[in-house]
């Protein structure tokens, strides 16, 4: 099956804008919306990410804790990843 | 002679009566039944003979059978002595096979068992990890208040130096 050059083309553009903004872009993943002090304190504690633009995802299932995902990059210090390997240490 | 009464034409008649009656007595009466008796007497040794013969002949066959009887006795006894002995043999490899089977199935089966045994031990390890885990999840949604998280989210951001690095 040929595809469309230009479509191909506009694909790629595509891909390369969400790959830039995901670049630009730092999630964070917290059980409870997270103060403007809390997000400073992050983007000082972790160099990297100064200057981008964070987004806080509230997701309850995490217990506690945050995760951090930043390109490629996952840093998972929520409890339930704790619990995680927790029992996969015993059991 | 006349004077004495002996008449002897009489005397001669009688002489030749005598003689004449002493042979045909001797050819046809005595020598026939003297042969007879001879021929008894020889008939008589012969079958003593015979009968001694027989007579030994049967001690040695009783002898013989005696002999052959008592070989076939040794042999007989011989022949038990050497049954029994593989009847024996033959027992005790059975009873030994069968306890080796019964030792193999023992063993095969306390195999079974550990292996049971494990397997069962490793599916209730696991079902109380996931209980555990889960009664620890719903007990800490239930503890941590707003309050605790952050400070749980205070002290992760202190060492997130440490984790990013």
């Amino acid at each position: 099956m040929k595809i469309d050059f230009r479509l191909k083309e506009e694909l790629r553009r595509y891909l390369e804008k969400k790959i830039k903004e995901e670049k630009e872009m730092v999630t964070v993943i917290s059980t409870y919306p997270l103060t403007e002090e809390e997000i400073n304190q992050i983007k000082n504690n972790w160099p990297a990410i100064y200057g981008k633009k964070i987004v806080n995802i509230v997701d309850k299932k995490i217990i506690g804790g945050l995760i951090i995902k930043f390109g490629s990059q996952e840093i998972d210090l929520s409890v339930v990843n704790q619990l995680k390997n927790f029992r996969n240490l015993f059991f | 002679m006349e004077s004495l009464g002996v008449d002897i034409k009489l005397l001669l008649a009688q002489i030749i009566n005598f003689t004449l009656f002493f042979f045909i007595f001797k050819k046809f009466i005595a020598r026939p039944f003297s042969k007879f008796l001879k021929q008894e007497k020889e008939n008589e040794k012969e079958k003593n003979e015979l009968l001694e013969k027989a007579k030994k002949r049967e001690e040695e066959l009783a002898l013989e059978e005696k002999k052959m009887r008592e070989k076939l006795k040794k042999e007989y006894e011989e022949n038990l002595k050497q049954m029994k002995e593989e009847v024996e043999n033959l027992r005790k490899k059975m009873i030994n096979e069968a306890k080796d089977e019964a030792e193999e199935l023992k063993n095969k089966a306390k195999l079974l068992i550990e292996e049971e045994k494990e397997r069962l031990n490793n599916e209730m390890k696991s079902k109380i990890g996931k209980i555990s885990l889960t009664i620890t999840e719903e007990l800490l949604k239930q503890v941590l208040d707003e309050e605790l998280q952050k400070k749980i989210n205070q002290k992760i951001i202190k060492n997130l130096t440490k984790k990013v690095n």
